[in-house]
């Protein structure tokens, strides 16, 4: 089961004010408490940050919302979460503050849902990434096969990628971006 | 129109000028204002995207960022050829310098956003974001947590230095600093220019198309900050 969280609804309610735009770092904290509280409810499911109806994301409000979001991520009962609707402009504020905490995310685009990854990802993650995005779900042999690298190193990088919860890794030593994306 | 202090008389284009961008509108409580003070037209085109406009808590730049960017976004695009990304990232960058004055002034400031022509500079239009204030200036900011590494070479240029060049906030959250370094980013992308003016130093993050010196010292005291960015407008083909 998945849930979708419009980020504007969020906003609208932890600031009691009919903002838009997700800017200052009082506002990035109040609603990142309420998305924890939300997340709180969705037992082992992956969570849909819906942006598609935000204003302006600034950098200080993408480190208090995304960057510590993620970064607690380990303490709540969600799968992982995903970014959906995100513009140009909200992905640079957001990829600038997961990058300076080292962390990162799965978005999908605002123009079309096109998954792309934000944040510090090494050039490794973003090449298999890449293969995963045409082969949709594989094990790490096939997509070492389309790289011309070692499984070893493939392997390495997909397991890298699932440790951030960028993309899924299934027991059956599978890897794939999951349904969301 | 004449100001009473160490400013005798302005000039009537001035007079008219401060009075189009809602200067004179907050002047009262701070200077004595003598003779006819021209009034702003409500219906008065210009370049201004933004008069002059108090910011004390984070519910101020909430108010001006979401009251600055449809008009700003229509001049930006229309007038300055900006792209949607561009349009974005200023935005992003007038909401991280009006919470500067929020976070770490001590008390309330101003913002103003104009769009000039700086046809000898540069033959273009520029939009320039101007936040000022009259609180406790970056020396004093980062004096607690910076001033021991420097010791008697700790200054207000170095303090402006401090935080612009280095990133280095005041606070210890390893997430601080990033609006000022998200800012100079977005400008370093589009060729724009900071500068930041407080105690008795200025720094600047200098363009190819300008050629103002880095770092200015021994100026006369300017209590608080002054931050100003430029952000030019498409080179015509």
């Amino acid at each position: 089961m998945n849930g979708v969280i419009p980020l504007d609804a969020v906003l609208r309610e932890a600031t009691a004010a009919s903002y838009r735009d997700l800017v200052t770092r009082p506002t990035g904290a109040a609603v990142r408490h309420r998305l924890v509280s939300a997340l709180r409810q969705h037992d082992r499911t992956e969570a849909l940050l819906d942006f598609t109806q935000i204003g302006l994301v600034d950098f200080s409000c993408a480190d208090e919302v995304v960057a510590k979001l993620v970064a607690a991520l380990h303490e709540l009962p969600v799968s992982r979460i995903v970014l959906h609707g995100i513009r140009e402009d909200h992905a640079d504020a957001i990829d600038h503050a997961l990058t300076c905490h080292g962390l990162a995310v799965l978005a999908l685009e605002l123009e079309g849902g096109h998954p792309k990854l934000l944040g510090r990802v090494p050039d490794d993650w973003r090449a298999v990434f890449g293969v995963l995005l045409q082969v949709r779900r594989a094990t790490a042999g096939p997509i070492a096969d389309r790289l011309a690298w070692e499984v070893p190193r493939t392997r390495t990088a997909l397991d890298g990628l699932a440790t951030s919860r960028c993309i899924l890794a299934h027991p059956d030593a599978t890897y794939e971006l999951g349904v969301l994306a | 129109m004449g100001i009473a202090g160490r400013v005798r008389r302005v000039a009537p284009g001035a007079a008219s000028y401060w009075a189009q961008t809602a200067s004179l509108a907050h002047a009262g409580p701070y200077v004595e204002l003598h003779g006819p003070v021209p009034r702003r037209r409500a219906d008065e085109q210009s370049d201004v995207l933004l008069p002059v406009t108090p910011i004390r808590d984070a519910k101020d730049v909430h108010e001006v960022v979401g009251q600055v960017t449809d008009r700003a976004t229509r001049i930006l695009r229309e007038e300055l050829g900006l792209e949607a990304s561009v349009v974005g990232g200023f935005g992003q960058s007038l909401s991280e310098t009006c919470q500067n004055v929020v976070e770490h002034a001590g008390t309330g400031g101003w913002v103003a956003v104009h769009v000039y022509n700086f046809r000898k500079r540069l033959g273009r239009r520029v939009a320039v974001i101007a936040v000022s204030d009259a609180g406790i200036g970056f020396r004093r900011s980062l004096e607690a947590t910076q001033a021991k590494r420097f010791g008697d070479r700790w200054s207000d240029g170095l303090a402006i230095e401090t935080a612009l060049i280095h990133g280095i906030s005041r606070f210890r959250d390893p997430g601080r600093g990033q609006g000022l370094a998200g800012t100079k980013r977005y400008l370093a992308r589009w060729q724009g220019k900071i500068t930041i003016r407080s105690g008795t130093a200025r720094v600047a993050i200098v363009p190819s198309w300008d050629d103002e010196p880095p770092m200015s010292e021994g100026l006369a005291w300017f209590p608080g900050a002054q931050v100003t960015l430029v952000i030019p407008g498409k080179e015509e083909e």
